[in-house]
């Protein structure tokens, strides 16, 4: 206890069927080669196939492709501390927080452990929600958990009808404001929109030797509905610049990820971080020989926004 | 008992009677006593003093012969003397008073053996703590006490700034000079907080650099970023959560002091209240080794249920929250006086807490500032209905943690779904029930549950209800008096830890209902001395099904007894917390005797 582990964590909260399980278990079987660390509240709702489980270790299940499945069964602390034995062997934890807990609650448990707080993502069940927020029990607590959300993921949108849906995006606007919505079915959210996972996740996590010229572009992702935006600029950025970048974003824009090259502080990286419309700006290694620039990521819904609107928000002058 | 020696002899004894007992039908309670043809010979009569029988029908005898582990007789002292052989010893009373011993409604049986290694450090009723200085003292003799060795940390628990003279929090600095080798860690009284001295922040690896966490609270000295001492929960949790634990030899050795904590107020049977899977194992362990000389009444956690099934039944296949057929089995029956009766829910949190869940909002913020708060479930009623469906299927019986109405409500829903009436006799028991409202006192009678009241809590915390809910609200918390005109059986209990056994306190907080600031809370509520007796006797056992055998002095029941030195019946009510257990029998042995000043 004590030393600070460099693991960026991520809430996954939500009341009851608005599919966390499902986002879990594609979680876990993620093929990117991202190796994450998923805290689930009951072991018996993961569903992996045999064939990729490696060891089963008590409340621990390790995968071959280098996840871990760890059950909260024995509290917070003893699965933390099972993740703080492995320190190093993760690339992002992830926390499910339980039916009725308020994520936003459980957020502050991780940072307790001094670790990073990527973001707070609350699934909506498009078919139920509205009937969940009048539960006589739940309700309150379902709108405490909307409220208190950095990213809403609208799940199961295929089975309600399109002005049904308008209403909804219309309500959940007022119940959580400005909080970005992403919608999806089957729980299918690209990883990189989820937890940042994508080409700038080396760098950002900051291992240098993986920290290569990526060629940014204007990525239109057709399969889903989100689309990516590199900003990049050699320039320093002034502070005040960056103040207005992160509000002015909006509810359509999902995450948002980079170094950045401060003019009050040239001589090191800065890590920016942003969901929803939680974001930071921490000072990280000194840029050393590489060459100084401000590199941004930015995922949104597709068509959203421009490359240009987004460069003029923060004075970026070459976008891609 | 005296000494370590004697007791493990008893054990011996003690577990062959109780073998015997499934041999030899016992006679049920209220039976006529044997024939006066060929009296049975006595072990032990007692006589001298008032005897307190709890039972309705005579509350009052003059002896009680007693014989292996049951009451053989009671009665008039020239019928109980038939008894009498040459081998008989008689236990003159001297004017003490002898009743059955007191059944643990509701309590934390797993957190003694931790207990007697901590100092306490709380003010009073509790601990001895009204000023700094005095911390200091029971720190040090508590090292002596203990043997506690350099480098070994120091736990004292009760800490509270509100019991100090000073009125403000204790420093690191100012344990330092008598504590230089040591760690030590003060743990608040909500469990939330602890205050921590130099070598224990050294240990933690807290400093100036430490970040205060979200949620958290550090101290800092004036003008520096240097912790001061105290510290809250986020910043305090993960310390108290990586703490070393004590290896399990050790454990096991802390179970005579932990036993003789409830043996000492006279009480026989514990109950580990909400039991997780590692704490069965230890216990099963103590069992096995004879460890045990008072009955642990074990009731497992519903959220360890896989866990504990992977265990005892590992080729079970069912799914989360299943149970196999043959569950009830492994309930309802001591084995080395180790039983499991029931499963634990945990529907919500404490109301000092402001984490229980209420139907109408507080009058004041939550613990998170939070306007309109009314605390939250644990569960989503969709989980509880479940749960509460199979165990009802399998024959299990449910003890349910509830202390806001909500969360009531939601057993109400839950019991109502599964079809369950008061005549199946489910004894389903409702812990704490303390914020029940009027009108959940019909769908009790009408679903049979059953309420174990937690009444201390109008002296410890009535003030803070009072404020948080409003004055009608707090009036009707734990309404044992409502409850038992409904025809409702009450238990009462100290939910150990979180308040100190000590039955004569409860007993006598059911009577008066003040506060600490002598305010009677809720006086219609108040119940007469007899009541609040059985709620800690004959109530509580017919709770874990064990009325027959337990809280009343009758023929054929065990010989759990203790020797009180007053009668609780008649001593001056402010009188009532001070009176003193002298000798503790379970089933017949003695299992503790007070040591003369």
């Amino acid at each position: 206890m004590g030393q600070a582990m460099d693991l960026p964590f991520t809430v996954i909260g939500g009341y009851l069927g608005a599919g966390k399980t499902t986002l879990l278990n594609h979680l876990l079987t993620n093929t990117t080669g991202m190796r994450l660390a998923v805290l689930v509240n009951d072991f018996g709702s993961v569903n992996i196939d045999i064939d990729l489980i490696q060891s089963h270790d008590g409340e621990t299940l390790s995968l071959a492709n280098g996840c871990m499945c760890c059950s909260l069964v024995n509290g917070f602390a003893q699965a933390i501390g099972e993740i703080e034995k492995r320190a190093g062997a993760f690339d992002h934890l992830v926390i499910e927080a339980s039916g009725v807990a308020l994520p936003a609650k459980i957020a502050q448990y991780g940072q307790m452990y001094r670790l990073p707080l990527d973001g707070v993502l609350v699934m909506v069940d498009a078919e139920q929600v509205r009937t969940q927020a009048e539960n006589k029990y739940v309700g309150d607590t379902v709108l405490r958990q909307l409220a208190r959300a950095d990213l809403l993921i609208l799940n199961k949108t295929d089975l309600v009808p399109p002005e049904t849906l308008a209403g909804l995006r219309a309500w959940l606007a007022e119940r959580s404001p400005g909080t970005p919505l992403l919608e999806t079915v089957r729980s299918e959210v690209p990883l990189d929109v989820l937890l940042g996972a994508g080409a700038d996740r080396a760098k950002v996590g900051g291992r240098a030797e993986h920290a290569h010229q990526d060629r940014g572009h204007n990525h239109h992702d057709h399969a889903s509905a989100h689309q990516t935006w590199t900003l990049e600029q050699a320039e320093p950025l002034a502070r005040p610049d960056l103040e207005r970048f992160a509000p002015g974003l909006g509810g359509d824009i999902y995450r948002a990820k980079g170094f950045v090259h401060l003019q009050d502080d040239p001589d090191r990286r800065y890590v920016y971080q942003q969901v929803g419309a939680r974001w930071s700006l921490e000072p990280s290694e000194p840029w050393g020989e590489d060459q100084r620039r401000t590199r941004l990521v930015v995922i949104g819904r597709a068509g959203a926004v421009t490359a240009d609107g987004l460069a003029a928000l923060i004075g970026v002058s070459e976008t891609k | 008992m005296t000494d370590k020696i004697d007791r493990r002899e008893f054990i011996k004894t003690a577990v062959g009677a109780a073998a015997g007992a499934l041999v030899v039908a016992h006679l049920p309670a209220g039976a006529a006593e044997p024939q006066a043809e060929a009296p049975q010979g006595a072990e032990k009569i007692f006589r001298g003093g008032p005897i307190v029988t709890m039972d309705d029908a005579r509350r009052e005898v003059q002896a009680v012969a007693i014989v292996g582990d049951k009451i053989l007789a009671a009665g008039d002292e020239a019928e109980v003397m038939k008894h009498k052989t040459d081998a008989t010893e008689i236990v003159d009373l001297g004017g003490k008073t002898l009743m059955p011993s007191f059944v643990d409604a509701h309590g934390h049986f797993m957190n003694a053996p931790q207990i007697v290694k901590w100092a306490n450090v709380s003010g009073p009723p509790v601990g001895p703590v009204t000023k700094i200085a005095d911390i200091v003292t029971v720190l040090q003799d508590h090292v002596k006490k203990q043997g506690i060795k350099k480098g070994d940390w120091i736990i004292g628990y009760g800490y509270d700034r509100s019991n100090l003279a000073e009125g403000r929090e204790l420093l690191a600095s100012e344990l330092d000079p008598a504590f230089p080798d040591n760690p030590v860690m003060l743990i608040h009284s909500s469990n939330h907080g602890a205050v921590l001295n130099s070598v224990a922040f050294k240990a933690v690896g807290y400093d100036e650099n430490t970040p205060t966490p979200p949620g958290g609270i550090i101290n800092r000295m004036e003008g520096t970023n240097k912790p001061a001492g105290f510290l809250m929960e986020t910043a305090f949790l993960p310390i108290f959560g990586s703490m070393p634990q004590p290896p399990e030899r050790e454990m096991l050795d802390t179970l005579d002091a932990a036993q003789q904590l409830y043996a000492s107020v006279g009480v026989t049977t514990c109950q580990e209240g909400a039991t997780h899977a590692k704490d069965l194992a230890f216990l099963r362990k103590a069992a096995a080794e004879g460890l045990l000389y008072l009955d642990i009444v074990s009731l497992p956690l519903i959220l360890n249920v896989p866990a504990l099934l992977k265990e005892y039944a590992p080729s079970f296949q069912g799914g989360p929250m299943e149970l196999p057929e043959t569950t009830a089995q492994a309930f309802g029956h001591y084995k080395d006086r180790l039983k499991l009766q029931g499963l634990k829910f945990v529907m919500d949190g404490s109301p000092q807490g402001k984490t229980a869940f209420w139907s109408q909002p507080l009058l004041t913020k939550g613990p998170g500032g939070e306007e309109n708060w009314r605390g939250q479930p644990l569960f989503p009623p969709e989980v509880v209905n479940k749960s509460m469906k199979e165990a009802y299927a399998k024959g299990i019986q449910i003890f349910s943690h509830c202390n806001g109405d909500a969360s009531i409500d939601m057993m109400i829903d839950g019991a109502r779904a599964a079809g369950i009436k008061a005549d199946e006799d489910r004894r389903t028991v409702i812990i704490h029930s303390q914020f029940q409202r009027p009108d959940q006192l019909e769908a009790y009678v009408d679903l049979g549950f059953s309420p174990s009241y937690f009444t201390v809590h109008a002296f410890y915390w009535g003030e803070e209800h009072v404020t948080n809910t409003g004055l009608e609200r707090a009036s009707f918390i734990s309404p044992m008096k409502s409850a038992a005109a409904k025809g409702l059986v009450c238990s009462n209990h100290s939910d150990f830890s979180v308040t100190p056994m000590d039955p004569m306190r409860m007993m006598w907080s059911a009577v008066v209902r003040t506060t600490r600031t002598g305010r009677v809370l809720g006086p219609d509520e108040r119940i007469d001395r007899w009541e609040s007796l059985k709620a800690l006797t004959t109530n509580a056992a017919w709770q874990i099904r064990e009325e027959d055998q337990k809280g009343k002095i009758a023929p054929g029941m065990l010989a759990d007894l203790v020797i009180l030195d007053a009668n609780p019946l008649t001593v001056d009510t402010d009188r009532i917390p001070e009176i003193k257990a002298v000798e503790t029998f379970k089933e017949g042995k003695s299992v503790y005797k007070r040591q003369p000043a």
